[in-house]
């Protein structure tokens, strides 16, 4: 039953979009009118559609035969721009050269990516019961972009020129390009030939960000044990400002022998320890199994992209010229990622929040920990929760407790009986209205 | 995709060549390419279209049930079909009229309007119209070439307009000339196909229940398990009260049985002129008394392919008020009119003997040999019961009287028939062992034994009419009475004989779904309507004229702002208010003394960040921004800009433009 639902939604899907690859819109139009023609029709006696039909019919098939018997070939270029931006649209050009010896018009660029379709895992641990509704909308989350058909003018004999792409990316992640499709109108302009050109490329899809308001998280500067460039690793390390003559007591490994050479007297390295504002942006990752597809995990899902582009819209807000940005989420494993200073820059934070997933098979104390474990050097915490439970409260009150300052953000649709009032809430949907209130 | 010009109006009036109606083509044609040459046009949005579309749906489905109702199925689909795209043109015509050149989807669908899909589509609905406007000229059905000869041209034309130039043009043509030559043999075939099909299997093309084939009737003989017929209406009859029940309503006679099928031999139909006035047909010499009680009833009836044959009691001497183009009638009594699909009504006189008598009856003929025939395959089982009532030498009446009783006494009434024994015919079977089946059975049999006592006789079907119509007048006539009998040749006229024991109506009944009240009511409204279909149409058509008043003055009121557009092919500029405004030439001095504005930099923005920055003295900030003000006033307060600040905003801006000559400059900011 599953097997055979998901087999006839995956040929049917597949069919449609063969269908609008191979089609022209005049012939997406002039097969209605075929089909529609053929129903009125059925009684030869009563209507004259069934000559429609046949007409038709005719003009589709002589078409189709006209796209298969062309050969035409192209070479492809794309320039793609570094990122885009999830529920923005965005362009780039492909440059196009035709390999024939005869000029060409009717011509459209078709991207390939990669196929919505869901698998046969993901439709049987997604839906209740097969249903085409159900497929459709799997389909629709899979989908990372859309991207238009692009239409080339006339193109001469050896000629190149440029064509706009223009797309709608739909959800944050990677847009993997897998080809390009170059299609050209058969004389009636019904049915295309297509000539479909290996191109893969990759396209870094960023999360949607929010306008917020400059943020002072607040906090003191705290010893940062090994210094700046070595801020977040690990070794008995700290920022060195220069040489010095040698003293009673500086421990011998400090001593640079190649000044000692050169000066013909021990010489010292000297460091000094540094102090500066360290911040965590913690997103909560922890949204439970996977559950079957309803309004309720819609919304559940709604809400942890929205939680992720709060944290990508704080990411992008927090000036890390005077402090480090530590962006801590679970994932496979406990990750950190820190901005400012030389190290990453905000925009990468942004790209790795493009890549980050829910956590099902782990619990919230793993988050918990990487994050106390790393309070003593954290001066303020901004904390993205997409649940409010026990753990959490702890959580918080642990980190409370070590005086670091928080901001606490609850990002859910869900409506609880009792939180404090220090929790900010916001509505997915209602994101903007919420964070403005900051 | 936009339709090339003139294209709409060329396909309105190929509708109008196939259909007649040019009043109504020739001003939708009009209206339709009147854009062309008038440069004003309607500021519509989304829901402006939505409330046009629903009006085209209301009055849609206004022409769907007053088709229904008056034509009934399949005639109301093609007339639907026909009219569909006037009923739709006001979506494109308000397309055409608007500064849209698109209506999204949710336009027609209300699903989207509730839930719209993630990315808009929207089309132009000239496209669709333009293929509306062919379907409709084809659901007309006119004979000739014109249908064909006007589908190549236009498809060609929109074809021509919109092609690759790359491809050679006598490539295209030549490309298009076998395109028409493979629709043309292709529609031929097809055509054909359903003319060979009609023919190799006349009953499964005519279908059952109310429609009669006066060549052939296959029974339900020899089936096994129960025969179901439906609850549907199919006549309604007004009867005089001198009419007892059950009357028996003929359609057509058979005189010769074929294991399980009778079949008329001589079914060869003749024209019957109209007598005296054009909706009478005389089918009788008989003489008329129309005062006698029983002699007259009314037949109201429904055709759904058109040509119906009429439902007749014995010894009908003339139909009366029949609007029909022709009647034809064969040597069985069968009787067909020349009418198109959809409801009918005739009245029916008798004549003063109330049977089929040979010498004045010009519809029914005199006996002959095959209707004294038994086939090989019955005789054995016929001649055995023959032999054991002893028909052999009776008078035909009393022959006749010894069959009635046989089956009265004998026989049961039955819808169900098991599994037959083996090696004896169904008939034999119902003869000698079973005896109990449905009238098929009871009309079958008697026929051939009333043959084999030597009384010609006939297997004759129709309906028989019993049951009371509630609501409304007279009788009803389900498919399920529909009913075989026997017409028997006894003292020299023809006379209905039905064997069939009388509680097979009761047992028939007794079968009545509880639903059945429901769909009587709706038959009955079908029915008035479609005595009422001039008035309806008229009504309907009284009901758009204030609808589309009404979409008129909403419209009207929710935006009165009609736009004039620069020049025809500019159509996707919009007038704006407050687009003279003189703070265009304060921002236009700006960028000529080389401050440059971003992208995506408001006008407020912009002045701020070039006011602040090195090298630009002389530029006031709070003077521009005082104007910059008054401007966005002028351009977006829904109250307007009042007068002595209006003139301010003229003069401040001539005294800064006098003040700031243009000096050529560096770009201060990119």
């Amino acid at each position: 039953m599953w097997r055979l639902s998901w087999l006839m939604f995956r040929s049917l899907s597949g069919a449609w979009i063969r269908m609008n690859r191979r089609f022209t819109t005049a012939g997406l139009i002039a097969i209605s009118a075929m089909v529609i023609a053929a129903a009125l029709g059925v009684d030869t006696t009563q209507t004259l559609a069934y000559q429609i039909f046949t007409f038709v019919a005719a003009l589709l098939a002589v078409s189709l035969v006209a796209a298969v018997m062309m050969r035409p070939r192209f070479a492809v270029e794309r320039a793609l721009p570094k990122t885009i931006t999830a529920g923005q649209s965005f362009d780039y050009r492909v440059r196009v050269k035709n390999l024939g010896g005869k000029a060409m018009d009717g011509l459209t660029l078709l991207e390939i990516t990669t196929d919505p379709r869901p698998s046969f895992a993901q439709f049987r641990t997604r839906l209740r019961v097969p249903n085409y509704g159900g497929w459709w909308r799997l389909m629709n989350a899979n989908e990372m972009a859309h991207i238009d058909q692009g239409a080339a003018g006339m193109l001469d004999a050896n000629g190149e020129t440029e064509v706009r792409m223009r797309g709608l990316a739909w959800r944050r992640g990677v847009l993997r390009l897998q080809a390009v499709t170059v299609a050209r109108a058969d004389p009636f302009g019904l049915v295309r030939a297509l000539v479909t050109l290996p191109s893969p490329a990759t396209l870094v899809v960023l999360p949607r960000r929010y306008q917020v308001a400059p943020l002072a998280l607040g906090g003191h500067r705290l010893y940062q044990h090994g210094g700046v460039t070595l801020a977040t690793s690990v070794g008995d390390s700290e920022e060195f400002i220069g040489l010095r003559d040698y003293r009673p007591g500086d421990p011998l490994q400090r001593i640079h022998w190649k000044s000692f050479a050169r000066a013909g007297k021990p010489v010292v390295r000297e460091y000094q320890d540094e102090f500066f504002e360290r911040h965590a942006l913690v997103l909560d990752t922890f949204a439970g199994a996977q559950a079957k597809l309803s309004r309720q995990s819609r919304a559940d899902e709604l809400a942890f992209e929205e939680a992720v582009s709060v944290a990508a819209s704080f990411a992008c807000t927090i000036d890390t010229q005077e402090c480090l940005l530590d962006l801590l989420f679970v994932g496979a494993e406990s990750y950190c990622f820190t901005a400012g200073r030389g190290q990453l820059t905000t925009a990468n934070l942004v790209e790795v929040l493009a890549g980050v997933q829910k956590c099902t098979d782990k619990s919230f104390d793993h988050l918990a920990n990487a994050v106390i474990s790393r309070g003593s050097a954290l001066s303020g915490c901004l904390l993205i929760l997409i649940e409010w439970d026990e753990a959490r409260e702890d959580f918080v009150m642990k980190l409370r407790s070590r005086g670091v300052l928080l901001m606490v953000l609850l990002v859910s649709a869900k409506e609880h009986a009792s939180l404090p009032a220090w929790l900010r809430v916001l509505h997915p949907g209602k994101i903007q209205e919420g964070l403005v209130g900051l | 995709m936009n339709t090339p010009p003139f294209l709409l109006a060329a396909a309105a009036l190929f509708w109008a060549t196939q259909t007649g109606q040019w009043l109504v083509a020739a001003v939708v044609a009009v209206l339709m390419e009147g854009p062309r040459y008038r440069t004003w046009r309607w500021s519509l949005e989304e829901s402006d279209f939505m409330r046009i579309a629903d009006f085209c749906t209301v009055l849609l489905v206004g022409l769907a049930l007053y088709f229904y109702f008056t034509f009934g199925n399949p005639r109301a689909i093609t007339l639907l079909f026909q009219w569909l795209p006037v009923a739709l043109a006001p979506i494109a015509l308000a397309v055409a009229w608007s500064t849209s050149r698109e209506i999204g989807l949710a336009v027609l669908f209300w699903s989207l309007r509730r839930a719209p899909m993630r990315r808009r589509y929207a089309f132009n609905p000239g496209v669709t119209l333009f293929v509306l406007w062919l379907l409709g000229a084809s659901a007309a059905n006119h004979p000739g070439w014109s249908f064909e000869i006007g589908l190549v041209l236009l498809t060609g034309w929109a074809l021509w307009v919109s092609r690759p130039r790359s491809h050679p043009r006598a490539v295209w043509i030549l490309s298009l000339l076998m395109v028409a030559s493979l629709g043309y043999a292709g529609h031929i075939g097809l055509h054909g196909l359903q003319q060979w099909l009609e023919g190799a299997a006349p009953e499964w093309i005519a279908g059952g229940g109310s429609r009669t084939n006066p060549y052939r009737s296959n029974t339900d003989i020899g089936s096994m398990g129960d025969i179901k017929l439906t609850e549907g209406i199919v006549m309604r009859i007004t009867a005089d009260p001198g009419w007892r029940v059950p009357i028996l309503l003929h359609r057509a006679s058979y005189d010769d049985y074929r294991s399980g099928t009778w079949v008329a031999k001589s079914p060869r139909f003749e024209s019957i002129s109209p007598f005296e006035v054009a909706t009478r047909w005389k089918l009788s010499n008989a003489a008329i008394d129309p005062g006698r009680p029983g002699s007259q009833l009314s037949v109201n009836d429904y055709s759904a392919g058109g040509n119906p044959v009429l439902s007749l009691p014995i010894g009908v001497a003339r139909i009366d008020s029949l609007a029909a183009s022709d009647v034809q009638a064969n040597s069985l009594g069968a009787v067909q009119a020349e009418h198109k699909p959809g409801y009918f009504s005739y009245s029916v006189l008798l004549g003063a003997d109330g049977a089929a008598s040979a010498v004045t009856d010009l519809a029914y003929s005199v006996p002959g040999a095959t209707d004294l025939k038994v086939p090989a395959g019955e005789a054995a089982a016929i001649t055995s019961i023959a032999d054991e009532l002893q028909l052999a030498g009776l008078q035909p009446a009393e022959a006749l009287a010894v069959i009635r009783k046989f089956f009265a006494e004998r026989f049961q009434y039955s819808l169900w028939q098991g599994k037959p024994a083996g090696g004896a015919t169904p008939l034999a079977e119902f003869l000698l062992t079973t005896r109990a089946g449905h009238c098929e059975y009871f009309a079958s049999a008697t026929t051939l034994l009333l043959r084999a006592a030597g009384v010609p006789a006939r297997y004759a079907t129709g309906f028989s009419v019993q049951e009371l119509a509630s609501p409304g007048d007279g009788y009803v006539v389900r498919e399920r009475h529909a009913h075989a009998w026997v017409r028997a040749w006894v003292d020299g006229a023809w006379r209905d004989v039905d064997t069939t024991p009388p509680d097979w109506f009761a047992a028939e009944s007794a079968r009545t779904p509880f639903w059945s009240k429901l769909t009587d009511v709706w038959s009955w409204l079908r029915f008035w309507i479609a005595q009422h279909s001039a008035d309806t149409g008229t009504l309907l058509g009284w009901l758009a004229i204030p609808m589309g008043l009404w979409i008129a003055w909403r419209i009207q009121s929710a935006r009165r702002s009609l736009v004039q557009m620069p020049s025809d092919k500019a159509v996707n500029s919009v007038a704006h208010i407050g687009s003279d405004s003189e703070f265009y030439r304060v921002a236009q001095r700006l960028l000529e003394l080389g401050y440059a504005r971003h992208d995506a930099e408001s006008l407020q923005e912009w002045l701020q960040r070039i006011a602040v920055l090195p090298g630009a003295p002389g530029l006031d900030q709070a003077e521009l921004e005082a104007m910059v003000r008054l401007h966005y006033r002028y351009r977006f307060d829904p109250l307007g800009l009042p007068e002595p600040d209006r003139l301010r905003l003229q003069e401040r801006s001539r005294d800064w433009l006098a003040r700031h000559p243009v000096v050529v400059r560096n770009q201060k900011a990119v």
